[in-house]
């Protein structure tokens, strides 16, 4: 038996809780002002003080121990999200210096290793297909500008 | 102006200006990203968001209602043919659709499905043209109380209606609206939980936020999913039924638009609520109720008819009153404000042409639904069986291009990661991240109403109490949310959305 009753209310409950405590932090640098001449911190500030007892009410409710223990975090594929959150980011910093050619083409490259029937063949092909496509709807359809191949490629 | 003569306005604006083509490609890309399987009608949409932001609000708004009942229609046919409903509201149809299915009679299903979806919204359009100048014109009367209270009531629905945890759900919502803060104050200028970084003083973007949820988290959570799929193929030639078979799915299909229309109005996730309220009294008011689950043609029409029904009709609270019926209509009210628009009573009386053009794109979108679903039915069950392993690099590709086209910005994409995590995390502790989207959407709206009343009232929250419409409103959400809270009722919602996971 695990000391915590319900897991998925706790870990929730205690984000949250830290969430308001990172804003809270933000609010300090702002001016609340009155309910009636509310400054720019005034609602938030209300929404940060709900948000924390919301959150303090889940953890509270997480520890309680419930008749049916509903709720094991399953996190076992670990692996499939960060080849799918990874690769996103990895886009994030790459697309303007590299060009979408090279960045989405190792994104794509990579994101294809989270298929649970993955071949080299299959992802190949997949890639290729999938940044041409994007070439062809975005840069060539839409006039996206984003050079294929960026300043780091030698391109513009 | 009366009647007939905003729908002739409606009518030349929907077919002027190329509005009939981008109607016609957003039906037609809806239905080819809503069939493939994984993709409801909110990542449809959110995938297909930056497509729309180069053109006039009016053809922006028709492109995307467009994809909007493509896409949900796209989703019955996949609920049907391979029991993986994109979406919530299609869920019911997958029971006695696939069914037939399975009995050789998809042909049946899939233009039941259609002729069902086509009168449906053939009524609902009607319904919007009569019925939303008369609330615009309450709706006018308005004042910030008013309209803040008018928010609690959509996000109480949002939460009423939500899955699970009604405490989650509150939660969701307010963390939506505190995300929404960030950036700069209206009213001062200040920016607001930058951290000091150049990345935050924009705020999030949402179309990252929607993608990054709906779209990138969802990914995660089908790859885990690894049951095998059928396709039961179907031959053009079956789609045609008797005329035995049309007889009986007529009454449903009355009964599911109008139980749908009504249930659409609400704010608050109609579509579902409409299929399944469908669903329950067609096998209430049958004569012979042990059909249902097995193949009864009646369950497939009805619940279909309802959600196209509700689909429509949740424009209604979207156009005059700017609150999201669902998180699609969420996402349209973030498309008209990157076009400069903001929704509420007044885009009727000042923007005719687009509240009446969107409102006859609607008949029109449907009408083209039904020409070209028919014929491409062949297309659509070969786009099904498009392997997940293909398709979801694509749609991460999409999602990263798009994100970025939509200010040319590459920090929108580390949101998009971001969001990602954050919606597979949600995900993984049931929390339904619609609330969150809905709250986010409206959150500086909402701020900002709640900052005048409270001007108006010099600081006093009474206000919200004392005008005595803002107050029955106030008590309509009170009361949804204690109706969710009571525990014979409470006991009957876990039962629902359990029957609805298998």
């Amino acid at each position: 038996m695990h000391a915590i009753g319900n897991p998925k209310d706790f870990f929730l409950g205690v984000l949250l809780v830290i969430v308001a405590a990172v804003f809270a932090l933000g609010l300090t640098k702002l001016r609340i002002g009155t309910a009636a001449q509310m400054g720019p911190g005034y609602f938030p500030m209300l929404l940060i003080c709900l948000l924390g007892i919301l959150g303090a009410a889940l953890v509270v409710k997480g520890l309680r121990k419930s008749g049916t223990s509903a709720g094991t975090i399953d996190i076992s594929s670990i692996r499939g999200l960060a080849l799918i959150v990874l690769p996103v980011a990895f886009v994030g910093a790459t697309l303007k210096p590299l060009g979408m050619v090279p960045s989405l083409g190792i994104a794509v490259l990579l994101t294809t290793f989270a298929a649970p029937d993955w071949t080299v063949r299959n992802s190949i092909a997949i890639t290729i297909a999938v940044v041409a496509f994007c070439w062809l709807v975005f840069s060539f359809g839409l006039g996206l500008p984003v050079s294929a191949f960026g300043p780091l490629m030698g391109g513009r | 102006m009366d009647f007939a003569s905003n729908l002739a306005l409606g009518f030349d604006q929907a077919l002027g200006n190329a509005n009939l083509l981008y109607c016609f490609i957003g039906v037609l890309l809806g239905t080819a990203i809503g069939v493939l399987p994984g993709l409801g009608a909110v990542p449809t949409v959110a995938m297909l968001l930056p497509i729309t932001f180069g053109l006039p609000p009016v053809s922006a708004l028709i492109m995307l209602a467009g994809i909007y009942y493509g896409a949900q229609y796209g989703g019955s046919t996949t609920a049907i043919l391979i029991n993986l409903p994109g979406e919530t509201s299609s869920v019911v149809t997958a029971i006695d659709g696939h069914q037939l299915a399975k009995q050789g009679k998809a042909g049946l299903a899939l233009f039941t499905a259609a002729v069902g979806s086509f009168f449906a919204g053939t009524v609902a359009t009607l319904l919007i043209a009569a019925f939303a100048p008369p609330l615009a014109g309450v709706a006018l009367e308005f004042g910030p109380a008013e309209y803040f209270s008018l928010m609690i009531l959509g996000l109480a629905a949002s939460i009423a209606l939500a899955h699970g945890s009604v405490l989650k759900s509150v939660s969701m919502v307010v963390l939506g609206l505190l995300l929404g803060t960030m950036g700069q104050d209206l009213y001062s200028g200040a920016q607001r939980f930058d951290f000091g970084l150049v990345a935050l003083a924009d705020g999030i973007d949402f179309v990252a936020i929607a993608m990054g949820i709906f779209g990138l988290g969802e990914i995660v959570r089908n790859l885990e999913d690894t049951a095998p799929r059928q396709v039961i193929a179907s031959r053009a030639r079956d789609l045609i039924p008797t005329w035995a078979e049309f007889r009986k799915i007529i009454p449903p299909i009355g009964r599911g638009t109008a139980i749908g229309a009504i249930l659409g109005i609400l704010p608050g996730g109609g579509a579902v609520l409409g299929s399944f309220g469908a669903y329950a009294v067609e096998k209430r008011i049958s004569k012979s109720p042990e059909r249902f689950g097995k193949g009864a043609i009646e369950g497939v029409a009805a619940p279909e008819a309802a959600n196209n029904a509700a689909a429509q009709t949740s424009f209604v609270p979207m156009l005059t009153l700017g609150i999201p019926a669902n998180p699609v209509m969420a996402l349209m009210i973030g498309a008209l404000i990157i076009q400069g628009i903001v929704p509420g009573p007044n885009v009727v009386t000042e923007r005719p042409e687009l509240f009446w053009g969107v409102i006859a794109s609607m008949w029109i979108g449907n009408l083209m639904l039904l020409v070209l679903n028919l014929p491409l039915i062949g297309i659509w069950i070969r786009l099904l069986s498009v392997p997940y392993r293909v398709l979801y690099p694509a749609i991460i590709a999409i999602c990263c291009i798009g994100v970025f086209s939509v200010s040319n910005n590459s920090i929108d994409i580390y949101w998009l990661a971001g969001f990602g995590l954050i919606g597979y995390l949600l995900l993984k502790l049931d929390c339904e991240p619609a609330p969150l989207l809905l709250g986010f959407v409206i959150g500086k709206l909402m701020e900002d109403y709640f900052r005048r009343a409270m001007l108006i009232s010099r600081g006093d929250p009474m206000i919200f109490l004392e005008r005595p419409l803002s107050a029955a409103l106030l008590v309509l959400a009170v009361t949804a949310l204690v109706i969710v809270l009571l525990p014979s009722i409470s006991a009957k919602r876990e039962e629902a959305f359990k029957e609805e996971a298998k």
